[in-house]
């Protein structure tokens, strides 16, 4: 019925190329980290004068995906906003459009808050979305990753997380220095899945994750239930759509001298 | 004097005729007679025309240019018609030269109202004043309140006066406009900076006013007058030109430290290099000396306290530089005017005219990399203006000891090399837009002209001008987030535009000036993360998990870095760097002066090829050049190893040598020895390396040199070099390198110092710093964002203008890719197994960077395959 491609991990698809998430199973379309309101913010508070042009792009991938799958539910796991102390005047306009054209579309919109969501229930009251700190559908289980919820072992066989902006850099014979945004999926350490989802933001800076340090990564989870270096990695981009790579420890010794 | 410009020298009396009775009466007290400038420049000046003079220090250039003012000054006094207001500013690029001018002009402001008291004149007293970013609010206020007659400020502290709503009204009568320091200005945007500020005077002051532009030399000096008093009604104005640097006898020499400086280990180079030094501080009575690097600095003072303590320690000598606190550096000015410093070390902060006192001898070590420079350093020395400038270049390479020996001669024949002022600075402009809009509402017409008269400026295009106004206007917003956006609203039907913004004023008092905050990465040492130093950003970029590198003469080993912070651990017992150090401090060998260089090597290939004997050559050397005979002899024995190496191929004038060779880890490398200094080069080595990579499908490395230029490839690969040089000649050199820039680590560098000075990305917003992570987090972002909303996006125009031309030189690119074309230029191609003699330092020194594929999808294809044949391998 759509002509998206899909690219399969098992539990899971991506909407190949982009950092979306389908599961059949449960008829669910998920994102991450929209940080919808970037350039506004950065304008107001650092003077850094961004055009805007976040917003349309997300929305173009958001529009193209619900057209093309018309999934009963959509997920937004996290970090919809950006702004943390308050809600701004270009978040409140951007995420109001986006959840109007949300809920005229999907039975179902479940916002899962991140840590830049605070405030974020004056404009999700306004459109009857339901705003929780983490979400249980089936036997998946959406979280946005900055902390660890209680009874955190006994939640879903499949845990699905974003925060950590997960990256891969790689190197080639004369030095040259490549930066890939990634999904890394795989086992907990107590023997669930997790999927880490790559963020929708353009202003992602993306975190290197095959050369921190493990206790560097930016998510608990990551750092206490699982060996990141255990997880496969499938490079996403829009230039090169999705790569299967192997397992982040063999990325781990590519990228040292 | 050989070149006196337009200007005829007058005799002593007649430049003394210009002065009232007792300004002439003090001048004679004083001096006794006149200085060769002061007796070109006191008729000029008195007559109200413009004029550049050029002369070295102790010259008295600064009375040269003050005494008709002074005289004129008083002369109103007397008159009784000397007004509340500023008649003369005085602009210099450094804080610390207004603080000296202003105490020397103190004495003749006292002096000659003493002599006219004796003779039963009495004078009111001039009042002379300092307004820089360190004067306090008060003093402020009283000057708004009580006007100095002489104003000294900074071209930063000048464009904020003409913003400054009741100031202004001060500086309407303005009568004189001094310009320190030109030949420092001329080339660099804050000179650009601040001829628009001299244009806005100009234009709010409603008349003309004296131009007076002082320095040292520099060629062409018509450019730098042009630069002093841009254009009016589409022609330059009229301007004169007083240079007497060659008035000053010179005394050179080019000298290594070591006999044989390719067999002698660093330690044994560096050891001897103090040995030298120390001769040369005992023999002299003051002695300054130019690392060119900071850290060089630090080593030298620190090499020479730590191996003769009692000799050198913090009472006899001392370190001047940039990073060091203002105070420690003002500290270091006064002693060694004071004659207490026995030497001190500067990497470049002591070139400019600070008064430093007498100083008998100026040591380079390494080459200052321009005949210009070399002048004006070392004409720092030899106080008196009859005394000789005494001065001694270190050469620490063979490539340096030929660079120096050719420079040196170039300074006693007076050749030059010429300077380049940059040209329509969009992010410049779109700075003075913004204070001019806060002034008042324009125009866009009136506008256009007044900054065509700045000379940088006089063939502005108008809709780049357009583009710059559209810009301001926030016209890349949405119209709803304009009033976030925009510092500025215009009106194209009505042809006009002003300020908007609440924020506007504070944004430009805040943000203006045009020096860019550098990016410092801080270092840290793992496992207890204590701090070490900092390195720059672009060689953070060129790290790699593993990489060895030096910092402040210690090896560590790269772990990884987080955002501004790099973590590194102590490296294994015998490790050697994997990463050559960075040298982006380092200046660019001029073009002028390669080509010097290439025509010296002509000759030495010469006389090999002739098989001249070792004797005659070295003594060839030691008549034509201002070199020792061990220096000759070093510069004899690096031609004919290379000579003998490659079977008798010396690039020389007129010949591009391309060598195919591999270094002993077995990467594979394509040198071109490019002799065209480092700008050219830069240029040269991306289009090449962008072509290369087209060809082979793949990235490739490039190292660049003021020597040469060398590509690195994949082992596999295989690059028809014929085809090479063939496509580069005929290659759309300008489109190349725009398409490929932007994917650089130097495009996010440069893009955000134009971001910033274009107050699209602020340094300090609504009173709080920015720091500049954040700018810089954002550059990229913000880079691919404007690239997409529009590609003529004139910050974006500004950044691509200021690579290719201020750090790359693309016009002599160009030259010489027609001189390929036209086979002026031969390309021979030679192989070898291991770098030739001549390839060692471009390997080994040169700067590095990577040039990419353009199809991101290949290249992470590419990747993809290398990981997964490691894996089969394993």
């Amino acid at each position: 019925m759509s002509r998206l491609s899909r690219f399969n991990i098992g539990v899971a698809e991506i909407i190949d190329p982009y950092p979306v998430l389908y599961i059949p199973e449960i008829d669910t379309v998920v994102v991450s980290d929209l940080h919808l309101g970037y350039e506004g913010v950065m304008a107001e508070e650092a003077g850094v004068f961004i055009p805007k042009v976040q917003f349309e792009k997300e929305m173009h991938i958001i529009r193209e995906v619900t057209e093309g799958l018309k999934a009963r539910r959509i997920v937004l796991n996290g970090d919809v906003k950006h702004e943390f102390s308050e809600t701004s005047y270009h978040e409140t306009r951007e995420l109001s459009e986006l959840l109007e054209y949300l809920q005229n579309r999907y039975g179902e919109v479940i916002l899962v808050k991140g840590n830049h969501d605070n405030y974020i229930i004056r404009v999700t009251g306004r459109y009857g979305v339901e705003l929780v700190e983490e979400y249980q559908a089936g036997r998946y289980y959406f979280i946005h990753g900055h902390f660890i919820p209680e009874r955190f072992e006994s939640k879903g066989e499949v845990v699905i997380i974003g925060h950590e902006h997960p990256a891969v850099v790689l190197y080639d014979e004369i030095g040259a220095r490549e930066k890939i945004p990634c999904l890394l999926h795989g086992h907990t350490l107590d023997g669930r899945k997790i999927i880490v989802l790559p963020p929708m933001s353009i202003f992602a800076q993306g975190n290197e994750v095959n050369i921190i340090p493990k206790n560097e990564l930016l998510s608990p989870i990551l750092r206490e239930y699982v060996d990141i270096d255990e997880l496969e990695v499938i490079a996403v981009s829009q230039e090169a759509g999705c790569i299967k790579f192997p397992k982040l420890k063999i990325l781990r010794t590519a990228a040292a001298r | 004097m050989d070149r006196p410009g337009k200007v005829v020298a007058v005799e002593q009396s007649e430049a003394l005729e210009c002065l009232e009775p007792y300004v002439r009466e003090w001048f004679i007290n004083s001096f006794k007679e006149l200085t060769p400038p002061q007796r070109y420049s006191f008729k000029i000046i008195a007559e109200g025309r413009n004029v550049v003079i050029t002369a070295p220090t102790g010259s008295g250039k600064t009375l040269a240019a003050f005494m008709s003012i002074l005289n004129e000054l008083y002369k109103l006094a007397a008159e009784g018609r000397l007004e509340d207001g500023i008649y003369c500013i005085y602009v210099s690029p450094l804080k610390a030269l207004d603080n000296d001018v202003k105490k020397n002009l103190l004495a003749p402001i006292q002096g000659i109202r003493e002599v006219a008291k004796k003779h039963g004149v009495t004078l009111p007293e001039i009042r002379i004043a300092v307004r820089t970013g360190d004067v306090t609010g008060s003093e402020r206020q009283k000057q708004l309140k009580e006007p100095p007659h002489i104003l000294i400020t900074t071209p930063e502290s000048l464009a904020i006066m003409l913003n400054a709503p009741k100031f202004v009204e001060r500086l309407r009568n303005v009568r004189w406009v001094v310009v320190d320091e030109i030949h420092e200005l001329a080339g660099s945007k804050r000179g650009v900076h601040l001829s628009l500020s001299i244009e806005r005077l100009r234009e709010l002051a409603g008349h003309d006013f004296v131009r007076i532009g002082l320095g040292a030399t520099l060629h062409p000096l018509e450019e730098a007058a042009k630069f002093l008093v841009g254009y009016g009604d589409g022609t330059p104005r009229n301007c004169e030109i007083i240079d007497v640097t060659w008035y000053k006898p010179l005394e050179l020499k080019a000298t290594s430290p070591v006999r044989d400086l390719i067999h002698a280990s660093a330690e044994k180079v560096n050891e001897a290099l103090y040995k030298l030094l120390d001769k040369i501080i005992s023999k002299h009575r003051t002695t300054l000396i130019f690392t060119n690097t900071r850290s060089g600095t630090e080593r030298v003072v620190y090499s020479l306290m730590s191996k003769w303590p009692k000799k050198y320690n913090e009472r006899t000598i001392g370190a001047h530089h940039g990073s060091l606190s203002r105070e420690i550096r003002l500290e270091i000015e006064d002693r060694l005017k004071r004659g207490e410093l026995k030497a001190v070390v500067c990497s470049t902060s002591l070139e400019l005219g600070i008064d430093v006192g007498y100083i008998e001898v100026v040591v380079q070590i390494g080459s200052p990399k321009s005949v210009t420079r070399a002048v004006q350093r070392i004409g720092r020395s030899g106080h008196k203006f009859g005394d000789v400038s005494k001065g001694i270049i270190i050469a620490m390479d063979r490539d340096d000891l030929v660079e120096c020996a050719v420079m040196l001669r170039c300074a006693l024949e007076k050749k030059l090399d010429e300077i380049q002022i940059p040209k329509n600075c969009l992010d410049v402009l779109a700075q003075h837009l913004v204070g001019m809009a806060l002034n008042r509402k324009w125009s866009i017409k009136e506008a256009y002209n007044l900054v065509r008269r700045a000379y940088p400026y006089r063939d502005l295009r108008y809709d780049t001008f357009l583009s710059v106004l559209r810009y301001l206007s926030g016209s890349y917003a949405k119209l709803e987030d304009r009033r976030v956006y925009g510092k500025i609203w215009i009106d194209e039907q009505e042809g006009t535009f002003g300020r908007r913004g609440k924020y506007t004023r504070l944004i430009y008092y805040l943000n203006q000036g045009t020096i860019p905050d550098e990016v410092k990465i801080d270092v840290y040492m793992l496992p207890s993360r204590r701090y070490i130093g900092s390195i720059e950003e672009a060689f953070l970029e060129r790290l790699r998990p593993g990489d060895i590198f030096v910092l402040g003469g210690r090896l560590y080993r790269f772990k990884y870095a987080r955002s501004m912070s790099c973590y590194v651990e102590k490296p294994p017992k015998d490790a050697v760097p994997t990463i050559p150090a960075w040298f982006s401090e380092l200046l660019p060998l001029s073009f002028e002066l390669a080509l010097e260089v290439q025509g010296f090597r002509t000759k030495m290939k010469k006389f090999l090829d002739k098989g001249m004997r070792q004797r005659d050559v070295v003594e060839w050397i030691i008549q034509n050049y201002p070199v020792d005979k061990v220096t000759a002899l070093s510069i004899y024995r690096y031609y004919r190893e290379h000579y003998l190496y490659t079977g008798g191929k010396i690039p020389v004038k007129g010949e591009l040598l391309v060598e195919e060779t591999q270094d002993p880890r077995g990467r594979r490398y394509v040198v071109f020895h490019a002799l065209y200094g480092r700008r050219v080069n830069d240029a040269l080595s991306r289009a090449t390396a962008i072509i290369a990579s087209d060809m082979i499908g793949s990235n490739v490395g490039i190292t660049v040199s003021d020597n040469g230029y060398a590509l690195q490839i994949p082992r596999g690969s295989n690059l028809d070099i014929n085809k090479l040089i063939e496509t580069i000649a005929y290659a759309d050199l300008e489109n190349l390198l725009r398409r490929n820039i932007r994917r650089t680590e130097l495009m996010k560098r440069r893009f955000r110092h134009c971001a910033a000075r274009s107050f699209l990305v602020l340094r300090n917003y609504k009173g709080y710093k920015i720091s500049v992570s954040k700018q810089q987090t954002n550059a990229q972002t913000l880079l691919n964002v404007c690239e997409e909303i529009d590609p003529s996006f004139p910050v974006l125009e500004e950044t691509y203008r200021e690579i290719l031309q201020d750090i790359m030189d693309l016009k002599r690119a160009k030259l010489v890719q027609l001189w390929i074309r036209e086979r002026q230029v031969k390309v021979t191609v030679v192989k070898t197994p291991v770098p030739s003699p001549l390839s060692h330092n471009l390997i080994i020194l040169g700067e590095a960077d990577v040039i990419f594929m353009e199809d991101r999808k290949k290249r992470l294809m590419q990747l993809h395959e290398m990981v997964m044949r490691m894996l089969e391998r394993k």
